[in-house]
């Protein structure tokens, strides 16, 4: 497919007739980035999956809407980013589980994934990331795995970019200082 | 132009060339270097697959919406088989448990994920001569009207007829 602008292709999505080839573009140049964003929050790809359909669903239903007011990837991203903390929130297990034993248990299942092929290092890296708390972890991934820049994360999380600053660091510390308590086990 | 515009400008272009290595720099030296490395994969072909099932969406809003309805529609018929028994007799115990499952479902229909109520409508198959022999006419219009009130006229227009 064609490296296509995004103009281009909003513009193809306001004429019906072209809408349904502008929607294949959009999902084309789009899909890939969003799905790794999503995963990286969600870990398990049957997880992803389902929340990559929702989102684009999503998108498909409220692209008519678009104002153009942010640029259409945030816009997506914010939609993809909303739809992963709902999906998130309806599957929570275990709510009377310490930290501990859900992080033993989700290790224990990454370790088992068949789409997960990560060393030792990168298994304690999720591990670190996923004892975050919620607002955090979306930066940090939003900044670590996705390279956004912090103006970029500040429209897509309507939060200000200072505020953003000191989530980052936050994040960054806890999950370093992590790695290095447990370092002897990488 | 916007106010402070050159104020900000100064740290606006320095959030966007602010890369991730200076920022974690010698703060976060194991994540540092483990950055680029993706452990995560996928199916063979998923994002091709992907963009097949995704172009299928044009179909979906309609399917939803009439599954939604039909759906809706069902449980309603069977609160209606239930009022009626309740009124005209005892009622067993599994019943009430049902009614009250229905009850949440018809309540909260809005916050629920359109595939349970799809796959509620698909594994339910309601004996319609059955219910509809309890149910008085006026019983039936009041139904239809509480339906036909829930629905927006919008909602008409994305139906294929």
């Amino acid at each position: 497919m064609p490296n296509i602008k995004d103009s281009e292709i909003l513009e193809m999505l306001s004429n019906d007739k072209l809408f349904d080839k502008g929607f294949e573009y959009l999902v084309n140049k789009y899909q890939e980035r969003l799905y790794w964003h999503i995963r990286k929050m969600v870990h398990f790809h049957e997880d992803a999956d389902d929340v990559i359909q929702n989102t684009f669903l999503k998108v498909f239903k409220s692209i008519k809407g678009f104002k153009s007011q942010s640029k259409l990837y945030t816009w997506m991203y914010r939609i993809a980013t909303n739809e992963t903390i709902n999906y998130l929130n309806k599957n929570k297990k275990h709510i009377h589980q310490n930290m501990n034993d859900a992080l033993n248990e989700f290790e224990n299942k990454l370790k088992s994934d068949e789409y997960f092929d990560g060393d030792k290092a990168q298994l304690l890296l999720a591990k670190g990331i996923e004892q975050l708390p919620a607002k955090q972890k979306q930066v940090f991934i939003m900044r670590y795995y996705d390279d956004l820049s912090y103006n970029d994360i500040s429209e897509i999380l309507n939060v200000t970019v200072g505020s953003l600053k000191a989530s980052f660091h936050h994040a960054m510390k806890k999950v370093e200082t992590y790695l290095k308590e447990n370092v002897s086990y990488v | 132009m916007p106010t402070d515009y050159f104020k900000n400008l100064k740290s606006k272009i320095l959030n966007e060339v602010l890369s991730l290595e200076d920022e974690l720099g010698s703060n976060a030296p194991i994540l540092y270097n483990l950055i680029g490395k993706n452990s995560y994969l996928t199916p063979n072909n998923y994002f091709e697959d992907n963009l097949l099932k995704i172009k299928s969406f044009k179909a979906r809003p309609t399917r939803v919406l009439y599954f939604k309805v039909a759906s809706i529609a069902a449980m309603l018929l069977v609160l209606v088989t239930a009022f009626w028994h309740v009124t005209n007799s005892t009622l067993p115990e599994t019943s009430l448990a049902e009614n009250e499952i229905l009850d949440y479902y018809i309540g909260n229909d809005e916050d629920i994920d359109s595939d349970i109520l799809l796959e509620i409508s698909e594994n339910y198959e309601p004996d319609f001569d059955i219910e509809l022999a309890n149910v008085s006419d006026e019983e039936l219009d009041i139904y239809i009207e509480s339906i036909l009130d829930d629905l927006n006229i919008n909602d008409f227009a994305t139906i294929d007829y």
